[in-house]
């Protein structure tokens, strides 16, 4: 043997170890994961959670022993350290095959050559350390062990990883001997905005996101020939057939229960399951910073931080601050609305929102006394109609710590009625006056003043003609007769509080003649007639004007006559001749502003006119005397109950264990009131109406039945609602001696 | 027993055993005189003495024997054996007899209940004789009680219940240990109370009946981690409806919700109120239209109750006055609601008496929150008022008994606005109680009524006394009838005694107008605590009352078995004798 053999052999065996080794850590991590994977197996944890944990620790576990093993650093001196501490035949020379032999001195290769024969013989011999057995047992052992542990995992946290859930099981009380359903799932698409996936119910009795769509899908054991659903306060849904499996979608918002029907020889019906429908919150919404009322003073700062947490269950859309000012107290009080966003976020979306913005009340106008309210609103995500929820309503005052105090002060009223038009008071005080000042001003000054008088006779004239339908005859004053009207309107009317205009508080709607207003307006003489003019109803045509009624129109007119003499004699500088004209025209435009006025009537009751003739005389011979009749609207509040209830009463004390027809029939009808109830409270109701089905199937067995009975019996009495105390009468059984006795006390008490 | 005071108790058949030796000693004569031997006369003699002795034998005589005793003590259950050594010592002639449910102890003989009439009792020690037992004796003993049971040991539940009122029972508990007591309707636990001490504890358990009818509820008592489960009877009734009229001088608001309460609850109201003079307005409820516009006997037999304030009532005319007057006193119930303190000094049948007062509110714990009401500042201060309502020492309302019918006043004011809130329970706690006192009570021909307290037990014997205003009784239980006896002394009271057979309801009825009575047997083994109780009580209450004959020393006649041995011994002589003879 050569030593390019011995080399070679020695390779081989080191390559062996490496095998035994590498199978001995392989097996022993393997048996780790095993044990691991078991015990994660257990846990409610991901699949790729527990690969990833069982797979991590089997690889440190294998790295460590590779480190213990020392295999990454083993040598082929260590490797032949190791033969030759092992096998004394060799003489503790084995290092000399690996050394070349050009290189050796001759005791070295002498005793090479000696090594080479020894190392041949023992060669087949070398056993390198391993613990391959007990590796492979430790591992059987472990697998054996991941058997028994995973076989102990119950069936409903494995079912719970399977997509379709099979339901059937948990259908319990299944009529034997026909068709039975063999499997069940029930498929919950709660709406797209909850975000919620799609997800199976565990139960039959379902708990959903208000709006889901559910699908039931159900194979039964033998053919059938059809089967449905039985909603609660609806008709039953037939279930569509395809392959064997009967399906159908709906669309759930209200809660109650439904059971599921199903014919072959026979109809079936199902336990009740309940349907609890998980409303959509509106949004809640709470200030955070803020109280309800906050006063700031002149000093304060005119920024106020508002902060509001905004949350619901499925996500915001939308969110604003809706503030209103309030300005000016009193009467006069004005309110602006403005709607606000919030600053931070700027949009809006998400479950739990902390959005602020600063009002500036400055911005928003707020002076001094003025209020500013406001109030948060949000709207959810739900589809199709959001909800809303609003916070109460906060107030930030600005107070006024100048507030003025009107004061009423005598005698200080000026008239500021501009020259050019005065009041026929007016026009006779100011003609009196010229009359008693005759003496002290010149006949240049006094003519002058009596024509100025005339003047404003003539526009007192010409604006009481305007109401009489007159056309203007030409321009009042100074200025135009527009001009006359908006100063007359904005200025005038602003200031001064006219006593003497017939349209005194506006009570009639005041003509203005605008240039663009009606057409038949502007019908000049020589135009040819309208043939329409006669059907239309021309305002301006003075003897068909409706401003007044025909009494006050002649006293208007008579006015205006009467008028017309007063400015003559003023013109001719007579003003006493004037003043009887003027005194005239003064008591009759009093007159035809008393006629003129509208009483607007009040709502509510108009008597109808007393009969003077028989006020007071009391005669009531034809009042008759009423009569009412009542009746009490409701009688007694589920009676079906109320019986059953007795009934089962007597069934408990009888001790007996079997309902006979009469008794079926009896909580056949109670159960009809129970189902009412239970519509609106599946949770409470829905357990006794399956023990009732149950009780009239016959389903019951002798052992169970006076445990079901009590129950159904507690059920309906929890349903009785408790009423008010009635009085009632008494029963008394008097004997002669009592009537005896009563008697004597009473003559006692006379006596 | 006989007259020599020789007592037999034969083996078989007196007859059988007489006639036997009767025929035995025919033919040993008939041989003996065969036989042809000496001592003929001897022979016959110890022939007679042999059949003697088997007669003997046959009919194990006793010998009636007198001795003067110290008295006979009963030994009933949970009697303490340290009383009897006590009692012993005082008296060592004191002889011992015990109840049959008594374990044997000492030389005590047992004695059923039955025989215990024919002994002179001194001494009674444990929980005594059944009550049924102590009604037919009348000899007195004295009693020395056992220790108080455990448990329940006081029950009072009302006697009837109501629906819809609040009912509560009262009761007085023994506690060994921490314990609770849960009363449970057929609905589920109405009430509970938790005891934390050993000792005796009163408690209070309601519960508010929903439903008429017959039930039963239950009490269970949880002790030291043991639980055990009484029943008890429930017999809810249901309302009677009450016939109201109403007279007003004008409408109220007090009144007007007052008749919509009563409508609802299903009353048949008549209702006039004067809206002017001479002119009414009429309304009725559940009922037929009457005519209102004046007051006879006739119409107000109709009704049970006349509601009325009392200005309409100084109003009315003199003669609709007498007439109300004369009504009340038939039954008729008035009910008069005080607008103003009276006016009118001078007094009249239906006026009470009254002072005035300055306050004109009251504050008013009603159910479960307290209220201000205004009310009429007087204080009626007529004779025997009883008080429906009162606030501190003043009745706010309530009625005086007049004739068989009453008359009710109520001082409060503006009690509708319980209504208004809401608070409908209050304002029928505070109303119906009233009227229904002041209402006519309904006359029933019959009364039946059972002396015996709860619980009965199966086979005890149950008492029965019927007041009757016609003419006999007739009285069945179950369909069975039981014959009844008048009392000796007041006419029209009858007494009868049946049995209970069977736990649960049972019902007694008169068959002349279907008076009925539901009356409920305990299970044997319910109730032990309270029974034994209530025993003892009537043991003590007896040994009480009943006065002690004046002799203490007692002459006690005793049965004393003739020993088997001395029949015996002359049979073996006599048979020796005749099988000596021929040797001889």
């Amino acid at each position: 043997m050569s030593t390019e053999e011995a080399r070679y052999r020695i390779k081989k065996l080191k390559t062996r170890y490496y095998l035994l080794r590498g199978g001995e850590i392989v097996l022993l991590s393997a048996a780790c994961a095993l044990v691991i994977g078991s015990v994660l197996y257990l846990l409610p944890l991901s699949f790729v959670i527990k690969l990833f944990i069982t797979t991590g620790l089997a690889a440190t576990f294998a790295i460590l022993w590779v480190i213990r093993y020392q295999l990454f650093q083993l040598t082929d001196q260590k490797f032949v350290q190791y033969l030759n501490s092992h096998y004394p035949q060799l003489e503790e020379s084995a290092d000399l095959l690996l050394v070349t032999n050009a290189s050796l001195s001759g005791l070295q290769g002498l005793q090479l050559q000696k090594v080479l024969q020894r190392f041949d013989e023992v060669y087949p011999e070398i056993k390198l350390p391993n613990r391959l057995i007990q590796s492979v047992v430790v591992f059987f052992v472990c697998v054996t062990a991941y058997l028994v542990l995973t076989s102990f995992v119950s069936p409903i946290v494995k079912s719970s990883n399977s997509n379709a859930t099979n339901l059937a099981t948990t259908l319990a009380n299944q009529t034997k001997g026909s068709a039975t359903i063999s499997f069940l799932s029930i498929s919950v698409f709660p709406p797209a905005y909850t975000g919620l996936k799609l997800f199976e119910s565990p139960s039959s009795n379902l708990k959903v996101p208000e709006g889901s769509t559910v699908t039931w899908s159900i194979e039964f054991s033998d053919s059938i020939k059809e089967a449905s659903l039985l909603l609660s306060g609806k008709d039953s849904i037939g279930l569509k057939a395809v392959n064997n499996s009967y399906s159908t979608t709906l669309n759930l918002t209200q809660s109650g229960f439904y059971q599921i029907q199903w014919r072959d020889d026979k109809t079936i019906r199902s336990d009740y399951f309940r349907i609890e429908i998980i409303n959509d919150q509106s949004p809640k919404i709470t200030i955070d910073n803020l109280n309800q009322f906050t006063k700031l003073s002149y000093a304060d700062k005119r920024t106020v931080p508002l902060r509001a947490t905004l949350s619901d269950d499925f996500g915001l859309t939308r969110a604003s601050i809706i503030a209103t000012v309030s300005k000016g107290s009193g009467e006069s009080v004005k309110f602006r609305e403005e709607k606000l966003m919030f600053k931070t976020p700027t949009i809006i979306s998400g479950k739990t929102i902390k959005a602020s913005r600063t009002l500036d009340l400055q911005k928003l106008g707020l002076e001094p006394g003025d209020e500013l309210y406001f109030y948060v609103e949000a709207f959810d995500n739900k589809t199709p109609l959001p909800n809303y929820s609003r916070t109460e309503t906060f107030f930030i005052a600005l107070t006024d710590t100048t507030k003025q105090e009107a004061i009423e002060d005598e005698g200080l009223g000026v008239d500021l009625m501009p020259d050019y038009f005065r009041s026929q008071r007016q026009l006779i005080i100011d003609t009196e006056k010229l009359l008693k000042e005759r003496k002290q001003k010149t006949v240049q000054e006094f003519k002058s003043t009596s024509n100025e008088l005339g003047y404003d006779q003539k526009v007192l004239r010409l604006r009481y003609g305007q109401f009489l339908g007159e056309e203007f005859e030409g321009q009042i004053g100074p200025v135009s007769s527009e001009e006359v009207k908006d100063d007359h309107e904005s200025t005038i009317e602003k200031f001064s509080h006219v006593h003497d205009k017939e349209n005194e508080h506006n009570l009639v709607a005041e003509k203005k003649p605008t240039p663009t207003g009606h057409s038949h307006d502007e019908q000049e003489p020589g135009e040819k007639e309208d043939p329409l003019a006669a059907f239309a109803h021309n305002h301006d045509d003075s003897e068909q004007a409706t401003f007044f009624i025909q009494s006050v129109r002649a006293k208007l007119k008579a006015a205006l006559t009467v008028m017309w003499d007063a400015e003559l004699h003023l013109r001719l500088y007579e003003p006493a001749k004037s003043l009887p004209y003027q005194y005239t025209a003064l008591k009759l435009l009093k007159e035809i502003s008393n006629d003129s006025r509208i009483y607007v009537h009040r709502t509510g009751f108009d008597p109808p006119p007393l009969k003077e003739e028989k006020r007071l005389t009391a005669d009531l011979s034809e009042v008759f005397n009423s009569v009412g009749n009542s009746e009490r609207l409701q009688a007694e509040i589920y009676p079906e109950i109320r019986k059953a209830l007795l009934m089962i009463e007597v069934l408990l004390q009888e001790k007996r264990n079997a309902l006979s027809v009469v008794h079926k029939e009896q909580l056949h009808r109670a159960g009809q009131e129970l189902a009412g109830v239970a519509i609106a409270q599946p949770g409470q109701y829905l357990e006794g109406l399956s023990l009732l089905k149950r009780l009239t199937d016959d389903t019951v067995d002798s052992s169970e039945f006076n445990n079901i009975v009590s129950a159904v019996q507690e059920v309906f009495w929890k349903v009785v609602p408790p009423q008010s105390l009635s009085p009632g009468k008494k029963v008394l059984t008097t004997h002669n001696l009592d009537e005896q006795f009563l008697n004597s006390l009473e003559q006692l008490h006379h006596e | 027993m006989n007259e020599w005071g020789l007592g037999i108790h034969p083996v078989f058949p007196l007859w059988m055993i007489l006639l036997g030796c009767f025929l035995l000693l025919v033919f040993f004569l008939w041989k003996e005189l065969k036989r042809n031997l000496k001592f003929l006369p001897l022979r016959i003699s110890a022939n007679v003495l042999l059949l003697v002795s088997i007669v003997g034998l046959l009919l194990q005589p006793s010998w009636e024997s007198e001795r003067k005793s110290g008295g006979l003590v009963l030994l009933t259950p949970n009697f303490k054996p340290s009383t009897i050594d006590s009692l012993l010592r005082i008296n060592q002639q004191l002889s011992l007899i015990r109840t049959p449910d008594v374990i044997p102890f000492s030389n005590a003989e047992e004695k059923l209940l039955n025989d215990l009439s024919r002994h002179t009792i001194r001494f009674v020690v444990g929980d005594g004789l059944p009550q049924y037992v102590l009604s037919e004796s009348k000899k007195h003993f004295q009693f020395i009680k056992g220790k108080l049971p455990d448990g329940i040991i006081d029950w009072s539940p009302p006697k009837k219940y109501r629906i819809n009122q609040k009912a509560e029972i009262t009761g007085t508990f023994r506690a060994q240990d921490n314990s609770k007591i849960k009363l449970v309707s057929p609905g589920g636990v109405e009430d509970s109370v938790v005891f934390t001490r050993q000792g005796l504890h009163t408690f209070t358990l309601s519960f508010t009946p929903k439903q008429a009818g017959l039930f039963t509820y239950s009490v269970i008592v949880e002790e030291n981690g043991k639980m055990y489960n009484d029943n008890f009877p429930v017999e809810v009734t249901g309302d009677k409806q009450l016939s109201i009229l109403f007279l007003q001088n004008y409408p109220t608001a007090e009144t007007r919700y007052l008749k919509n309460f009563l409508t609802e609850k299903g009353h048949a109201l008549a209702i006039s109120a004067q809206l002017s003079k001479n002119k009414f307005r009429y309304e009725y409820a559940n009922r037929e239209a009457v005519r209102l516009d004046r007051l006879s006997s006739g119409l107000l037999k109709q009704f049970d109750l006349v509601l009325i304030d009392n200005e309409s009532l100084a109003d009315l005319p003199s003669y609709e006055k007498k007439v109300l007057g004369e009504s009340v006193k038939q039954g008729l119930g008035i009910l008069v609601f005080y607008n103003s303190a009276n006016k009118s000094k001078n007094q009249s049948y239906l006026s009470l008496s009254q002072i005035e007062l300055k306050e004109d509110t009251v504050q008013l714990r009603v159910g479960n929150s307290a209220y201000t009401f205004p009310a009429v500042p007087v204080r009626i201060t007529a004779d025997g008022v009883e008080s429906v309502i009162r606030n501190n020492e003043r009745v706010l309302s309530g009625y005086v008994n007049k004739g068989t019918g009453k008359l009710g006043f109520q001082l409060l004011q503006e009690t509708y606005r319980l209504i208004l809130e809401g608070k409908t329970f209050d304002y029928a706690s505070l109303w119906s109680p009233l009227l229904e006192r002041s209402a006519r009570l309904e006359n029933s021909t019959f009364k039946i009524e059972m002396t015996q307290s709860f619980p009965v037990y199966p086979d005890e014997p149950l008492d029965v006394d019927i007041v009757a205003s016609a003419d006999q009784p007739q009285l069945t239980i179950d369909a069975v009838e039981i014959p009844l006896r008048e009392d000796v002394v007041i006419d029209d009271f009858w007494h009868g005694r049946t049995w209970a057979n069977e736990a649960g309801w049972h019902q007694l009825k008169i068959e002349q107008d279907s008076t009925l009575e539901n009356f409920y047997v305990s299970a044997a083994g319910e109730w032990q605590a309270l029974r034994i109780t209530q025993q003892q009580k009537a043991n003590e209450l007896f040994s009480k009352t009943n006065l002690p004959d004046s002799k203490e020393e007692q002459i006690i006649r005793e049965h004393k078995p003739i020993p088997l041995w001395v029949f015996y011994f002359i049979f073996l002589i006599a048979a020796g004798f005749l099988w000596l003879v021929p040797k001889l």
